[in-house]
């Protein structure tokens, strides 16, 4: 009786996961950058199929169904840091506040990707958001609309702010190094 | 592509308007070896992209420990289930049961035939019934002496009605 049980909920997951596993990392990813937690965010990701799978019966009423496993993503990603927020500010303000203090320090990178990966992660929340979907995802417009709820022009002036000052950070580390050989 | 071309679509980059399509032709571009001295810098934001999509991606177990939870979810859903039709069926098979005895009580007191001759049930009938009338009879006899003050009283009352009469004389003079 188990078994068949088993086997009638692995039929159906076959075709779930063939739906919506492809873009499992790209979940992950986002909600590092947000959560910037790898244990963390893969637990969020879970979550996140947990929920698709009780809707899975809703899911081909939906077009993009992988635009709304991100917003969803975001969501509980933001839910986690409200959490988080409140337990650091109940806890230990003063842990937060030593780590925002010093955003200019230089770091030592051993490869300019990660640097640029710093440099992303320390952008206002809604310009993080933006370049990551756009410059690291390559998102189209239409599709970060849906995830991030901005609309197109707030979107494009964050985008541009963000790419703006990852290139004058990345200019200053270049004259940086260069000085310092 | 000249350079001037790709400068044009650095500068759009950089105001946040190109196109997808546009962005793959700069990252492609950028991924040549031989760029202006004047653009070098700027490579890594054309090119990162790739090898940070390779570096976060999560675990090969990720997979299997998903299907294991919802395989376990599934099951406590059914068993809950289970319990639900269980609790549900037993409640009605009570009700049934409760709804089947009190038709029986009641039949069986209603009827109870415990006479096998006709005559003797007759007899017996017969007996029972003269018992009533005769407790009718008994319950009547008060009732017909009450029955006999009251047309002692209506026929006293009646005398009034002789006022009547007077009083008609009266007005007829």
């Amino acid at each position: 009786m188990i078994h068949l049980i088993v086997l009638a909920i692995r039929m159906t997951t076959e075709t779930f996961t063939k739906q919506l596993l492809p873009f499992k990392n790209k979940l992950y990813r986002l909600s590092i950058r947000m959560l910037s937690d790898a244990q963390e965010a893969a637990d969020t990701v879970q979550d996140v199929y947990l929920k698709l799978w009780n809707m899975r019966e809703q899911l081909h009423h939906i077009n993009n169904p992988e635009a709304m496993a991100m917003t969803m993503t975001k969501n509980l990603c933001l839910d986690k840091l409200k959490t988080k927020k409140k337990l650091a500010t109940e806890t230990s303000p003063v842990n937060v506040l030593s780590e925002r203090v010093n955003p200019e320090v230089q770091y030592e990178f051993q490869e300019t990707s990660q640097a640029i990966e710093h440099f992303i992660n320390q952008l206002p929340e809604q310009q993080k958001w933006v370049m990551h979907l756009r410059d690291i995802e390559h998102y189209e417009f239409e599709d970060i609309e849906t995830i991030t709820g901005m609309n197109l022009n707030h979107i494009r002036v964050n985008l541009s702010r963000a790419r703006k000052t990852v290139r004058e950070r990345l200019i200053k580390l270049n004259t940086y190094e260069y000085q310092g050989n | 592509m000249n350079t001037r071309e790709i400068e044009k679509l650095i500068e759009k980059f950089y105001n946040g308007e190109t196109s997808s399509l546009e962005e793959a032709k700069l990252s492609e571009w950028f991924s040549q070896d031989h760029i202006p001295n004047h653009l070098v810098s700027l490579k890594p934001q054309f090119v990162f992209a790739k090898g940070n999509k390779n570096q976060h991606n999560l675990n090969e177990s990720f997979d299997t420990d998903l299907l294991n939870k919802i395989v376990q979810i599934e099951k406590q859903n059914r068993t809950l289930y289970i319990r639900r039709m269980i609790v549900v069926s037993l409640s009605v098979a009570a009700s049934l049961i409760i709804m089947i005895g009190i038709y029986f009580q009641f039949r069986t007191t209603k009827i109870e035939d415990t006479f096998n001759d006709p005559a003797m049930a007759y007899q017996e009938a017969h007996k029972a019934l003269m018992f009533v009338s005769d407790q009718l009879n008994k319950g009547l006899n008060p009732l017909k002496q009450g029955a006999e003050h009251l047309n002692t009283g209506i026929e006293k009352a009646s005398e009034f009605n002789k006022i009547n009469i007077i009083h008609n004389y009266f007005q007829m003079e």
